[in-house]
């Protein structure tokens, strides 16, 4: 075989331009793009509870105020959304690091009930927070 | 010939002429972020049910006296830790993975560190001020 012919035989690497990733990849993607969502935002808002809670009732009728708005019911809307992908998907990733889960097929299936999960737990949780308690 | 220990021949001669390798550790980190994805795995779910069951629509009072529980102020301190250390962990991993710049790096990597820890520390007295 000539140089030319095991050139051309040779796997291309994906090109991230042309290459469609797989389904998975895109999970993986969404499990940083979710954690680096909550290490910013989520701890900040934990910081906030945490520090106007400390500084008296007038602070934290201003913080749970703020967050009343909608831009504040969206912000934790968002932040719920990651916080239930994370750890459900962070969940799959633990039983990769004990060795199961590896064959393609139980990955993608895995990674489908961790988006049906998600949404169900966020659809849930939000449902029992209004019809439970805001509604009150 | 250079002289390899058994099981270390295919080691690249970079470990020996640096001692630890080019990335120094990282199994420890490694450890600490599944260690603190297994906590967190029982303790988020604490915390999402205590959101909803005693801080959603509740009055400052009641938070107050919720957190002054004592189960309820440790957990929050566990949370707390947990959390904020499984964060940095992970913001640093980003950071290595994406900024490439050394000064721009280390700068990320430093003032990440110290956020993550005082923000942990005011998290914690805050708890401690509230309950005690």
């Amino acid at each position: 075989m000539s140089d030319e012919n095991i050139k051309a035989k040779r796997p291309l690497s994906p090109h991230l331009q042309v290459y469609k990733l797989p389904f998975s990849a895109y999970m993986s993607i969404l499990h940083r793009a979710t954690g680096a969502f909550l290490s910013i935002f989520g701890v900040l808002l934990l910081l906030a509870f945490c520090y106007t809670l400390m500084c008296g009732a007038e602070c934290y009728d201003a913080f749970v105020g703020l967050l009343g708005t909608l831009i504040g019911r969206l912000f934790l809307f968002a932040l719920s959304v990651c916080a239930f992908y994370h750890m459900f998907n962070g969940f799959r990733h633990l039983f990769w690091d004990s060795g199961k889960l590896f064959k393609i097929d139980n990955a993608q299936n895995a990674g489908a009930f961790v988006m049906l999960a998600t949404a169900a737990a966020v659809l849930g949780y939000w449902y029992c927070a209004y019809y439970y308690v805001l509604m009150k | 010939m250079p002289y390899y220990k058994k099981g270390e021949e295919f080691y690249s001669p970079l470990k020996s002429a640096k001692n630890t390798g080019s990335a120094k550790s990282g199994v420890h980190h490694w450890i600490h972020q599944r260690l603190t994805a297994v906590a967190l795995l029982i303790l988020l779910p604490w915390a999402l049910w205590s959101i909803h069951a005693n801080i959603l629509g509740a009055s400052y009072d009641e938070v107050v006296a919720w957190l002054s529980q004592p189960l309820n102020a440790i957990l929050s301190v566990l949370f707390i830790i947990t959390v904020h250390y499984h964060a940095l962990l992970g913001v640093q991993v980003i950071v290595e993975d994406y900024v490439h710049k050394e000064w721009l790096k280390i700068a990320k990597l430093v003032a990440q560190k110290l956020f993550y820890v005082a923000s942990a520390i005011a998290c914690i007295y805050a708890v401690f001020s509230v309950a005690l």
